[in-house]
């Protein structure tokens, strides 16, 4: 029973995370291609002259170490297609899971199997994260594609980059965290989208507010985007091994630790409450 | 008792959907659920099957408790919603082999044969079926399960005539074999040709619980006097009421057998004579009229 619950959320996201790992891994592998057309010594003479103080705030690393070959190639893990396509799978999963089956009345004819409603979140939630895996797995595949395909000044070697790819499943944890908890609360996917990207807004606000001006640096340790640092981790953990894992493990560690207790308190709320009828 | 509902109560705030509802039935018997909009049919359902929290009472189902104890409660009812929804990317044959897996008393053959049964295209897409076509698929889902009672919910719902008469038979069938049927409907024929009890409910509680014997006994009586009129000896007339009006008319309702009555109706000097059964219908609009009580 429980593996046919399991074969039938692959079947349905199937597509969606074929999609998402593709784009991802072309997307990878597409910039690394770009940024060795570029010549870095020039352009960071001339970021440094042109861009004003405040951008420099807002950068994860000084610029002159994101103009090292490994700065350059992790980067990528800061673009915005990244983050979007892990935001895509997650919250497209993560909202269908309770309140997108509410909305499309699809619920009340599982529940009236003889399943647990547990077995239904996990079975659901279970191929979510395995799709998070998938697509830092595709991150970092796109990376190594990258750089053994496109001709660099020096070496680097891909596993120089599992910092960054692990730091990209710990925040799709956290997301599917986060997405599912707002279904479980909300009435519908829309509302539940909504709650999810307020709330996301509101935490970029916070990071930038937090950079920005010295005297609200606190605000960073309350948003959960200061744990996403793929550039910042990577290259420490480079150079300073023994400072910056302990600090990767951290940040690791607060993202998943986050998603997995957002969802347990969504599986706890959907076991316990009411199955309202369909919309 | 195979099921057994007692003083089951559903509230919202302050708005009471279901009241000390109690009721019971066992396997081998259909019980018929009346009601009009909001009269708390399908909270009573959806409470039997465990989707709500009772606020008071208790439901149980072979022992099992309907809340606490959902799945094995499912594992002993097929539950057909008042409004099946399901995926719409799937085909009817792939959804049909998805819920017979889900189901341990169901079976990829069974549930295919129940679509053949009903008529039902299972190639075409959910997308593409009529909402007929949907509701013909939902209930080859939820008739396939070999389990000892079938919980329905309007089950005829957006069905042609000739598929209602599938289902109705299907129920008789599963009647036969000593299953227990539940449903709710708002079609009194149907409900009248196949239950063995009725309960009523009305503004979340229930008004009246009635065996079909009793009121297939039920009739109504109409003819036009032509002289003068006797009563019938004392016996026979405590279970009549009978009523006159101005124009020569009488009507005469009873809930006893008819033979004794028409050897008195024969020696009376009446025309235009008429016999009715008084069936559901004049006991579901004696409670739910608008206005009645």
């Amino acid at each position: 029973m429980i593996r046919a619950l399991w074969v039938q959320s692959l079947r349905d996201s199937a597509l969606l995370l074929c999609g998402c790992c593709s784009l991802l891994f072309g997307f990878i592998w597409f910039r690394l291609w770009i940024v060795s057309q570029i010549n870095f010594a020039e352009a960071v003479g001339l970021f440094n002259k042109m861009l004003p103080d405040f951008f420099h705030k807002l950068l994860p690393v000084p610029i002159d170490m994101i103009a090292t070959l490994e700065g350059r190639v992790v980067m990528g893990y800061e673009e915005l297609p990244v983050g979007l396509l892990m935001a895509l799978w997650t919250v497209t999963r993560g909202t269908e899971c309770l309140a997108g089956r509410l909305w499309d009345g699809t619920l009340e004819m599982l529940l009236a199997q003889p399943i647990k409603r547990l077995a239904l979140v996990t079975s659901h939630t279970g191929v979510t994260l395995l799709g998070v895996v998938a697509m830092a797995l595709a991150a970092w595949l796109g990376t190594a594609t990258g750089i053994l395909t496109v001709g660099f000044e020096a070496e680097t070697f891909p596993r120089t980059y599992l910092p960054a790819s692990i730091n990209l499943f710990a925040i799709g944890v956290f997301m599917t965290g986060a997405a599912t908890l707002v279904s479980a609360i909300a009435r519908s996917r829309a509302q539940a989208v909504a709650f999810f990207v307020g709330f996301y807004v509101f935490e970029i606000t916070l990071k930038i507010m937090g950079l920005m001006a010295p005297n609200l640096a606190w605000l960073k340790k309350m948003t959960f985007l200061s744990a996403y640092e793929p550039t910042k981790l990577t290259l420490g953990c480079l150079s300073d091994p023994a400072s910056y894992l302990p600090l990767f493990w951290l940040y690791t560690g607060i993202l998943v630790g986050l998603g997995f207790v957002a969802l347990a308190i969504s599986a706890t709320i959907f076991c316990r409450n009411d199955v309202p009828a369909p919309v | 008792m195979f099921l057994q509902a007692s003083g089951l109560s559903k509230r919202y705030g302050p708005f009471s959907a279901l009241e000390q509802c109690s009721f019971e039935t066992q396997q081998g018997e259909v019980l018929g659920l009346l009601g009009p909009n909001g009269a708390g049919k399908t909270t009573l359902l959806r409470l039997l099957l465990g989707f709500l929290k009772p606020s008071a009472g208790t439901a149980t189902l072979d022992g099992f408790d309907c809340y606490d104890q959902a799945v094995e409660v499912h594992k002993r009812v097929s539950y057909l919603p008042g409004d099946p929804r399901l995926p719409r990317n799937l085909t009817g044959r792939q959804i049909l082999k998805f819920f017979a897996r889900l189901h341990p008393a169901s079976s990829e053959k069974s549930a295919l044969e129940m679509a053949q049964r009903l008529e039902l295209d299972d190639a075409c897409p959910v997308k593409h079926m009529s909402s007929g076509m949907r509701q013909k698929l939902a209930l080859a889902i939820q008739l396939a399960p070999d389990v000892p009672l079938i919980v329905l919910d309007e089950p005829t719902s957006n069905l042609d005539p000739s598929a209602r008469s599938v289902v109705l038979q299907i129920l008789r069938e599963a009647k036969a074999a000593q299953k227990g049927v539940l449903f709710s409907s708002h079609v009194l024929s149907e409900v009248e040709e196949i239950s063995d009890r009725v309960i009523l409910l009305r503004q979340g509680q229930l008004v009246e619980t009635l065996r079909m014997v009793d009121v297939r006994l039920q009739h109504r009586i109409r003819a036009k006097l032509t002289g003068p009129f006797t009563l019938p000896q004392n016996a026979l007339a405590e279970h009549l009421h009978i009523e006159h009006d101005q124009e020569g008319c009488m009507t005469i309702q009873t809930a006893r057998p008819l033979e004794p009555l028409l050897g008195w109706l024969a020696s009376q000097p009446l025309e235009e004579l008429r016999i009715e059964p008084l069936g559901l219908r004049a006991i579901y609009e004696r409670h739910h009229t608008v206005g009645g009580s």
